[in-house]
């Protein structure tokens, strides 16, 4: 009896652990970070959207993680955008992972865009063989902006074999070239609907017009080739004896 | 009325057995066989039959029945609402008759598939029910039989190549001996439009009969009379080109030419010595058509199918409201299509816009010039050339890209240049056509072609001159912009909207002018009650 009342004291005591320790391990961030990641959210005052840096390596310094901030304000026009910065694991996909730190970082936002900069684990001071990457996930306006030809382009041009160092520069490489991709493509983009709407009325136009005026369409009076004349007495005309009975030269020239 | 020799009732011709039918008791007989009651013993009496004549008081038309009582109902050639029964008449027998081949029920799904043809045709001219006002109408022709036996000679030109290059051309006389006869048919009918009338042909003569009124029992007659002294001139015109024509087409001086083998070429072919008219028989027929008039607005539209062949010649107004709804149909299509694409630049924009604008004026162009062979039997030349050319630079334009351009902009000016080139030669086209339609024209003008649609013919080219101009303008703005690489979307967007613009009011004008085309205003009778034809 006494034994069973132990286990079952155990069993409690193990759930509450369990269900104290498991949320944490779960998000893999402590309240610590939490609050700094907080305390660096830009949030555009105009559109409501966010610009965070989640730095879970801890590679940036104030400066770099400031100026990193301030270059992805311009993208809050479009979106809520995050930069994270993850250590890499073997079996991690890139994909995965940035979709991923969009649920943890923007659990209720409908769009976000995230810049992700995975960094090879390093234990006890050595870099293990798997190397790091950049990658961009974009969601919302910036995804109509970037074809996956050109996230892949922007992606490859900064080096891809990141380590904490490198990492600050290779991300506000790739910001510098997102930014101007996207001031690039917002005006055409919100000129859509127009030039769309112009192409479509001119393409139906011709369409249209090419459709009743084809010459099987056409329902015109078919001319016809034998007016006049009686086909069957055509034939009545017979024509004999064709010889030839003179033949001249009018004229003859020979170039040199 | 024709009484049935064994009951007495009205007898009428049934057109699927040829023969004369009645209907109380059933009988069938050969029509040629049936005696008809006004043939008295005088020789007037033998010469002409007795007719039953309706007046259209609004334009003058006569049809004529066998019978006072035979209903006329609405009048053919004007719509007018009634035609009304004024007296009998003797009215001289023409000397054969083409009897019915095509049953109405064949006329109306004749009529039927022409109109179901075009998606395009106005709603009334195609829902059930629309042909049911067909009529059965004989046309009066002249036949005018010339007879040939004549020695002719041909001058053939050869120019000969050696193998030393040099050039010779030889004139070669050839003569021959033809005789036979020609025939040279026109309506006699004043209602009857040339343009239809020429469309129906050709008049095939393979079933006609002698004459005889039974052929006509069940049947409109049409007889306004046109003189033969109105077509001595153009039948000798008919008859002396048909002559050169059938000798060249001569299998026997064809055989002979080419024996030459192929290093001589024809230059030049040349009938002297035309035939003479060895005599001259005049003949009068009376030709079945199935017969319909539509009125449209203040005008009427014509259609009519050849009783013996089932040859069509119709009138088909398009209705410009299923057009634009078409046109909006395929935008709005298009429009959907394009929130799967990315976005395009102005520019891209100015290039679709420029390219479909100058297609679009390619495609009324031909329409018109189609519409001037069909309707005036105006051969325009190089038709094709020209819409090829565009075809190929279109390509070749297009396929720029696969070139790997790294920048936009070079192909845009490659696309901009091409479009430019092909517009240039679009309009020298247009030119050198207009040039040969203008000059068929002035030919034409005192033959017989309808007054009013010249000046419809001269409204619409004098318009489309001024769309093609602007149309050319603002290519070359284009092109401009885009060598000075302006990409302020204000201007871009501006010549875009320019462009659609131009290409809407031409193709406005190009549905009115097809509408003109086959509208016509119904005959009117001058004020001392003789008919006109303004058509
Ligand atoms: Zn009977
Ligand atoms: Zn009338």
């Amino acid at each position: 009896m006494m034994k069973t009342k132990r286990t079952l004291l155990m069993l409690c005591v193990l759930i509450w652990v369990l269900s104290a320790v498991l949320p944490i391990s779960a998000s893999s961030m402590t309240i610590q970070e939490e609050w700094e990641i907080e305390k660096n959210t830009y949030t555009n005052p105009e559109t409501g959207f966010k610009a965070l840096i989640a730095d879970e390596v801890k590679c940036l310094s104030q400066e770099e993680n400031d100026s990193l901030r301030e270059s992805m304000k311009p993208l809050t026009q479009y979106g809520n955008i995050g930069c994270c910065i993850v250590e890499q694991n073997i079996v991690d996909d890139a994909s995965d992972l940035a979709r991923m730190q969009r649920n943890i970082r923007f659990k209720k936002e409908k769009y976000a865009s995230i810049l992700l900069i995975l960094v090879p684990k390093r234990t006890n001071n050595e870099y293990t063989s798997s190397k790091g990457s950049v990658f961009l996930h974009c969601e919302g306006d910036l995804n109509r902006f970037f074809s996956q030809r050109k996230k892949e382009e922007i992606c490859n041009s900064v080096y891809q074999d990141e380590t904490k160092e490198t990492v600050y520069s290779a991300a506000a490489e790739v910001l510098r070239q997102v930014n101007e991709h996207a001031a690039e493509k917002a005006p055409i983009e919100r000129q859509r609907y127009f030039s769309y709407g112009l192409i479509a009325l001119v393409l139906g136009l011709t369409f249209a017009i090419t459709l009743s005026f084809l010459t099987d369409y056409n329902p015109s009076i078919h001319r016809s080739e034998d007016r006049d004349i009686i086909p069957s007495q055509k034939s009545h005309l017979e024509i004999s004896k064709v010889r030839l009975i003179s033949r001249n030269t009018l004229q003859q020239s020979k170039p040199e | 009325m024709i009484q049935c020799p064994s009951c007495g009732g009205g007898l009428r011709f049934e057109i699927e057995t040829q023969k004369m039918v009645c209907d109380l008791c059933g009988s069938h007989f050969d029509p040629q066989l049936i005696k008809t009651e006004s043939g008295d013993s005088t020789e007037v009496g033998v010469n002409a039959y007795d007719v039953a004549v309706h007046i259209c008081p609004s334009c003058g038309a006569e049809l004529l029945t066998n019978d006072a009582n035979d209903a006329v109902g609405f009048c053919p050639f004007c719509g007018g609402a009634s035609m009304i029964f004024s007296q009998i008449r003797q009215q001289w027998k023409p000397d054969i008759v083409v009897p019915f081949s095509v049953t109405k029920d064949n006329c109306k799904l004749i009529y039927q598939m022409e109109a179901a043809k075009s998606p395009f045709v106005s709603r009334k001219y195609r829902k059930p029910g629309s042909a049911d006002s067909f009529r059965g109408i004989y046309f009066p022709f002249w036949i005018i039989d010339a007879d040939y036996d004549d020695d002719y000679s041909v001058d053939v030109i050869f120019s000969e190549t050696s193998a030393t290059r040099s050039v010779a051309i030889t004139d070669n006389r050839f003569v021959g001996h033809a005789k036979g006869t020609i025939s040279y048919v026109h309506d006699a009918s004043l209602h009857f439009s040339d343009d239809i009338s020429e469309a129906l042909s050709p008049y095939s003569l393979t079933n006609a009969v002698d004459f005889s009124e039974a052929y006509l029992s069940g049947f409109y007659t049409e007889i306004s009379d046109a003189s033969i002294e109105d077509y001595d001139e153009r039948s000798k015109e008919v008859l002396a080109d048909m002559q050169g024509e059938i000798i060249g087409r001569d299998s026997a001086l064809i055989d002979f030419v080419e024996q030459w083998g192929t290093r001589y070429k024809v230059v030049e072919t040349k009938t002297f010595m035309p035939m003479e008219e060895k005599s001259r028989n005049i003949r009068k027929m009376l030709f079945p058509v199935w017969f319909m008039g539509k009125k449209r607005g203040s005008g009427v539209t014509y259609a009519a199918i050849n009783g013996a062949t089932g040859k069509i010649a119709a009138e088909f107004p398009l209705s410009p409201l299923r057009i634009l709804l078409t046109a909006l149909g395929i935008g709005g299509l298009l429009f959907g299509i394009s929130f799967l694409l990315p976005a395009v630049t102005a520019e891209v924009c100015l290039m679709i816009c420029a390219a479909s604008t100058v297609i679009g004026h390619l495609i009324m162009e031909r329409a018109y010039q189609i519409m001037m062979e069909e309707k005036l039997n105006i051969i325009v030349k190089n038709r094709d050339i020209l819409a090829w050319t565009g075809f190929v630079l279109m390509m070749i334009s297009s396929a720029t890209p696969l070139l790997k351009y790294s920048k936009f902009i070079p192909f845009l000016i490659v696309l901009g240049v091409s479009l430019f080139i092909y517009t240039i030669l679009f309009l020298a086209n247009i030119i050198q056509s207009g040039v040969g339609i203008r000059r068929e024209l002035k030919k034409k003008r005192s033959v017989k072609y309808r007054p009013q649609l010249l000046r419809e013919i001269k409204r619409y080219r004098a318009f489309k001159r001024i769309i093609f101009i602007v149309e050319l303008l603002l290519i070359i703005a284009m092109v401009t912009l885009l060598v000075l690489r302006v990409s302020d979307p204000i201007y871009l967007f501006g010549l875009c909207l320019l462009m659609v613009t131009d290409l809407f009011a031409a193709a406005i004008a190009v549905i009115r002018f097809q509408r003109a085309m086959s509208v016509r205003r119904p005959p009117q009778m001058d004020k001392k009650g003789a008919l006109y034809d303004e058509n």
